[in-house]
C-alpha cells in the first residue's frame, strides 16, 4: 500500500503540473457549465416572457371583439389587406402569424364563427405565438360562449364556439423544407472547424517538432509564403470537411429510403441565390477557423500545447454553434447583435439561406465578420511566422 | 565564400533574462575548403550557422554568403547555400522523390533542369532502391542520404552542415563524410560543425573553436595540436576543461 502511495503522490503531481489537466478538467467545465447556465437562463427568460410576436392581420373585417383578442394576445399587430399578402410576410419570417378573423365575429360565437391562422412549422416562435394565441381566443369568448350555449340549452363542454382553422404554410421547396433545416447548419459549421482541428497542430507545431521546419525556413521561401500556404491548406481540409456535411445529408435524401423518407418532404434542391449565399458564408467562415487553428497552432511550442489550447478555442465555436440551435426560441434571430456574433451569424443564415429567406445586408455583415477576424489572425499568424521564436527553440 | 564580422547574438528570455550565445564571431570560409566549427553542446554551434544561414538575426555584426548580405539578402542567401544537420528532417508522409521535388520547387527549380539535377543526386546517393517508399519507412541512414541529396539539389556553392553525423551508424557517418569531402572537392565553400575529433580531423583545412559563443582558437588542425598530444587534447585545454568538473 505504502508503494501505491508513493506512485499514486508521483503521478498526481506530474497530473498536475500538466497544462492540459488543468484546462480540460478543471478550467474547460468551469467555462462550459458557466456558458451553459447563462445560454439556457436567457432562452427560458424569452420562452416565459417573449417579446410580442408581430403578426399579420387582414383587418379589412375586424371588429371590437377581434380588436381585443389581438390585445389579449399581446401580438404586435400588423395590418395587411389580403391573406395572401399575411402568409407572403410569414413565409419570408417578418411576421410570426397570419391571421383572419371571420365578420362580425362576436355575434357569430357559437354560429360558426371562425378564425383562419397560418403559421409556420419550420419556426419555433410561429408555433409558440399560435399556441398563445389560441389561449387569448379561447379565454375571450369562453364566458360569451358558455352563456350563449346555455341559452340554447346545449352543454358547453360538447360544442365548439368559435373553430379556429390553423394551417400551416407550405414547406418551402427542396432542402429548406426538411424538417432537419435547424440541425444541419450546426453540423455544417461544427465541422468546418473540426475537419481543421485534427490536422492543425500536426501541420504546424508537429513541424517544430519532427525538425521539418527548419528545413523548410533554411529553403528560400519566404515565411510569409510557407503562413499561406499553410493558410490554404487548412481552409481546404475545412471546407472539404463542411461541405462532407451537405453530401452526406443530400445523399440521405437522395437514396430515398423509407426510414429517412419523411425528413426529405419538399426535395433536396437549393436554389441558386441560396447555394451562393451558402458558398460566401461558408468561404469566409472556413477561412475564420484556418485563421484560428493557424495562429493557435503557430504560437504554440509543443504538439500538446497547441492541442491543449485548441481544445479551450474550440469552445468558442461549439457555444455559439449549439445556441443557433435555439436562436429561434428566443426570437432575436433577426437582431442586430446575432448578425455580428461570430459563428453564430454564420449558422443562422446558412439557416435562412436554405429556407430561401435571403436578407442581403445580413449576409453582408456576416460574411465581413468572419472575413475581417481571419485577416486580423492571419496577420498573427504571419507575424509568429516571421519571428525568431517560430522554431521554439531559442 | 563567406566572410563574417563581428556577430553577435543575444537571446532575450521571457523574465528579461539574456543569453549570449554568439560573441563577436569573425571569420572567413573559402572556396574549396572546409571549415570546421569545434564546439561542446551549448557552445554556440548551431545558432552561428542559424544567423549565417539566416533562420535568426544577428544582434550585431555583418556577414555575407556566396557575397549575399544576411540582414539586406536573406532570400538570395537561403538560394546560395545547402544546410544539413542532425535535426533537420524529412516529411513522413511524402515519397522521398516527392520530398526532393519539393524542396527542388521551393528553391525555384522546374521542368527538366530539375529533372536532370533530380537524376545526378539519385544516382550520386543511390536513393533509387526506396525513392518511392514514405520518408517515414526509412531507416536512419537512408533518411540523411535523402536529407543531404534534399540540401544539394540545387547545386549550392556554399554549404553549412551542423552535426550531420549525428545519430548514424558509422557506415552512414562515412557516407556522409564521403559526401563532405565531394563537395570540397568540387569548389564548394563547406562550414562544418562537429564535436567528434576524428572527422574534424579527417576534413577541416581549418578550425575555429568556439565555446561560450566565441571562438576562442582558429588555424589548420596541425596548428592546433602542435602543444598537445592530440586535438582533442588542445580543444579540452582551450575550453578550460578542468579533469572532474564537468563545465556546460
Amino acid at each position: 500500500m505504502n508503494r501505491v502511495w508513493v506512485v499514486f503522490r508521483k503521478e498526481a503531481s506530474e497530473l498536475f503540473r500538466d497544462r492540459r489537466v488543468t484546462t480540460g478538467a478543471f478550467i474547460g467545465p468551469v467555462f462550459m457549465v458557466l456558458m451553459f447556465v447563462f445560454l439556457f437562463g436567457m432562452i427560458q427568460r424569452q420562452v416565459d416572457k417573449p417579446p410580442p410576436p408581430p403578426v399579420a392581420v387582414v383587418a379589412t373585417q375586424l371588429d371590437k371583439f377581434s380588436e381585443d383578442i389581438l390585445n389579449k394576445s399581446n401580438s404586435k399587430r400588423i395590418d395587411v389587406v389580403t391573406m395572401d399578402s399575411a402568409k407572403a410576410r410569414l413565409a419570408k419570417g417578418e411576421v410570426r402569424l397570419a391571421v383572419e378573423f371571420g365578420p362580425a365575429l362576436e355575434a357569430s360565437i357559437g354560429r360558426g364563427a371562425k378564425i383562419t391562422v397560418f403559421y409556420d412549422q419550420t419556426e419555433p416562435m410561429s408555433q409558440i405565438a399560435l399556441a398563445r394565441f389560441r389561449e387569448a381566443v379561447l379565454a375571450a369568448i369562453k364566458p360569451i360562449a358558455e352563456r350563449q350555449l346555455k341559452a340554447m340549452g346545449i352543454d358547453p363542454e360538447t360544442a365548439q364556439p368559435v373553430q379556429i382553422d390553423a394551417q400551416a404554410i407550405p414547406r418551402p421547396p427542396g432542402l429548406g423544407g426538411s424538417p432537419l433545416i435547424g440541425l444541419l447548419p450546426y453540423l455544417v459549421v461544427l465541422w468546418a472547424f473540426y475537419g481543421g482541428f485534427g490536422i492543425a497542430s500536426d501541420l504546424v507545431t508537429g513541424e517544430k517538432d519532427k525538425g521539418t521546419l527548419e528545413t523548410l525556413l533554411v529553403s528560400p521561401v519566404e515565411r510569409r509564403e510557407v503562413a499561406l500556404g499553410k493558410f490554404l491548406a487548412l481552409c481546404l481540409v475545412c471546407l472539404f470537411s463542411s461541405l462532407a456535411t451537405f453530401v452526406a445529408i443530400t445523399a440521405c435524401g437522395a437514396l430515398r429510403l423509407q426510414a429517412v423518407a419523411d425528413l426529405f418532404p419538399t426535395g433536396l434542391q437549393v436554389t441558386p441565390s441560396s447555394a451562393l449565399v451558402v458558398a460566401m458564408v461558408l468561404l469566409s467562415l472556413v477561412a475564420l477557423f484556418a485563421a484560428v487553428l493557424l495562429a493557435v497552432s503557430a504560437r504554440a511550442k509543443t504538439v500538446r500545447e497547441s492541442q491543449t489550447t485548441l481544445t479551450m478555442v474550440s469552445f468558442l465555436v461549439l457555444l455559439p454553434a449549439v445556441f443557433s440551435q435555439f436562436l429561434g426560441f428566443s426570437g432575436q434571430e433577426r437582431e442586430v447583435w446575432v448578425k455580428l456574433t461570430p459563428v453564430l451569424n454564420s449558422a443562422q443564415v446558412l439557416r435562412e439561406a436554405l429556407l430561401s429567406r435571403i436578407d442581403w445586408p445580413g449576409v453582408g455583415l456576416t460574411v465581413s465578420t468572419s472575413l475581417i477576424l481571419a485577416l486580423a489572425l492571419l496577420g498573427l499568424a504571419v507575424r509568429t511566422f516571421e519571428s525568431e521564436k517560430m522554431l521554439g527553440k531559442e | 565564400m563567406i566572410v563574417a564580422k563581428g556577430l553577435s547574438k543575444r537571446f532575450v528570455g521571457p523574465k528579461g533574462s539574456t543569453i549570449d550565445a554568439v560573441v563577436d564571431v569573425s571569420f572567413e570560409a573559402r572556396p574549396g575548403k572546409v571549415l570546421g566549427i569545434l564546439g561542446a553542446n551549448g557552445a554556440g554551434k548551431t545558432t552561428l550557422l542559424r544567423v549565417l544561414s539566416t533562420v535568426i538575426r544577428p544582434t550585431s555584426g555583418a556577414a555575407t554568403v556566396a557575397g549575399h548580405d544576411i540582414a539586406t539578402e536573406p532570400a538570395k542567401v537561403r538560394s546560395s547555400i545547402g544546410f544539413l544537420s542532425g535535426s533537420t528532417s524529412l516529411y513522413g508522409r511524402l515519397t522521398s522523390r516527392e520530398c526532393l521535388a519539393y524542396f527542388g520547387r521551393l528553391n525555384g527549380m522546374s521542368g527538366q533542369a530539375m529533372a536532370q539535377r533530380m537524376d545526378f543526386v539519385i544516382e550520386r546517393l543511390s536513393l533509387a532502391p526506396f525513392l518511392d517508399q514514405l520518408c517515414d519507412r526509412l531507416s536512419t541512414g537512408q533518411k540523411q542520404r535523402v536529407n543531404i541529396a534534399r540540401a544539394i539539389l540545387h547545386d549550392p556553392p556554399v554549404l553549412f552542415l551542423d552535426e550531420p553525423t549525428a545519430g548514424l551508424d558509422v557506415l552512414s557517418s562515412q557516407a556522409v563524410m564521403e559526401f563532405i569531402e565531394e563537395s570540397r572537392d568540387q569548389g564548394k565553400t563547406v562550414v562544418f560543425s562537429t564535436h567528434i575529433m576524428t572527422e574534424a580531423e579527417r576534413l577541416c583545412d581549418e578550425v575555429g573553436v568556439i565555446h561560450q559563443g566565441a571562438i576562442v582558437a582558429r588555424g589548420t588542425v596541425s596548428e592546433l595540436r602542435s602543444t598537445s598530444p592530440s586535438l582533442e587534447h588542445a580543444f579540452l585545454g582551450l575550453v578550460g576543461y578542468v579533469r572532474g568538473a564537468v563545465q556546460s
